[in-house]
């Protein structure tokens, strides 16, 4: 008598097995070149890319893009003698605004300042290097009309409601290496909270998945193993139940 | 905690987490309006995926060990593994699987 698992019955199971193990296994593959994938992107840090000019990145009444983001650009106009200060945990970001041939304004975060007198805002033309940033949350403002010149984050939204000024949807990160004569004096290189790398996560979700599909896999040619076995099995028990003690 | 406790507990939260992701998350992802904060909750949420997913590896591995105790055929095992797949469907089976070791336990059923 031929074993169990090679009867015709059983060929519907085989074909099952056969099936999802190829169907996990291709997901998981699928899913761990997502994964490379999303790591060579986040290899390609855009904030090392060479400056392109501001208005080639984002129009004034563009929303920001990914692709962007962290990008350094080129900041052409004239300071608008103009400053906030965004608090944060241990000092304040100063805020300036350089109005561009476009009419509209960019903030720009000229650094870090924690204590002593606060510098004055910078006047004239200016042509600076910074890396484009997003507009953080809006934050609750005890007093949006009020004449304090504190905001509690660089948003925009915030800061138009503050300024009254017509902002672009993002703000710059003055590279202090590339200020090109801003007056920096008592200020430090504010670091850039977003940027390309950021984006590891997502790449960290497919490789959750790819690792959970070849377990599916895995999993999947265990059960078919057990299932022959209890097969033959039961078989080789009913054969020897029979003749035994006859 | 017994093995069958062990997979009432891993049956419920695989259950919820499916339900929640295919149910809430998912059509709010991608039914909600664009940048709307529904639709941004649905995106943020849908990491639960990764929850599901693990943790279902972990129930698929606790259902197959009560399979082998309690003895279920091999059909009822399958759909016990599936379910975790199929939203909804597992707390019939978790209901069903309860009812089963009740009895065998002799214990009244109650749910």
């Amino acid at each position: 008598m031929t074993s169990p698992v090679l009867a015709p019955r059983a060929w519907g199971v085989h074909l099952l097995v056969l099936l999802a193990v190829a169907a996990a296994g291709w997901l998981g593959w699928w899913q761990f070149g997502a994964w490379q994938a999303h790591r060579d992107a986040a290899a390609q840090d855009l904030t090392h890319a060479s400056p392109i000019p501001l208005d080639r990145a984002i129009g004034p009444d563009d929303p920001m893009t990914g692709d962007v983001l962290g990008r350094p650009v080129e900041v052409s106009g004239r300071w608008m003698d103009l400053q906030i200060d965004a608090d944060r945990p241990g000092g304040a970001w100063l805020v300036d605004f350089v109005r561009t041939d476009s009419g509209s304004a960019i903030p720009v975060v000229r650094g870090w300042y924690d204590g002593g007198d606060e510098p004055l805002p910078p006047t004239g033309n200016v042509d600076l290097v910074g890396w484009l940033q997003p507009s953080q949350d809006l934050v609750h403002d005890p007093d949006p009309h009020g004449s304090s010149n504190d905001v509690s984050g660089v948003s925009i939204p915030d800061l138009v409601q503050k300024t009254g000024v017509d902002l672009y949807s993002g703000f710059v990160v003055l590279d202090h290496a590339r200020a090109d004569g801003t007056d920096v004096t008592g200020l430090r290189q504010a670091h850039l909270e977003e940027s390309p790398s950021a984006g590891t996560w997502p790449g960290a979700r497919n490789l959750f998945y790819g690792v959970e599909w070849w377990f599916f896999a895995g999993f999947a040619i265990f059960l078919w193993i057990k299932w022959m076995r209890d097969e033959t099995r039961e078989q080789a028990a009913t054969e020897d139940a029979v003749p035994s003690n006859a | 905690m017994t093995l069958f406790n062990a997979y009432r507990v891993l049956a419920i939260l695989v259950g919820v987490l499916l339900a929640f992701c295919s149910l809430v998350a998912l059509p709010l992802k991608y039914l909600a309006t664009e940048g709307s904060s529904l639709q941004t909750f649905g995106e943020n949420a849908s990491i639960m995926w990764v929850a599901h997913g693990w943790l279902f590896m972990v129930y698929v591995v606790v259902a197959f060990l009560l399979s082998r105790k309690a003895g279920w055929s091999w059909g009822f095992t399958g759909t016990a593994l599936i379910a975790g797949l199929i939203p909804l469907l597992i707390f019939w089976v978790e209901r069903k699987v309860t009812q089963r070791y009740r009895a065998d336990m002799g214990e009244p059923v109650t749910s």
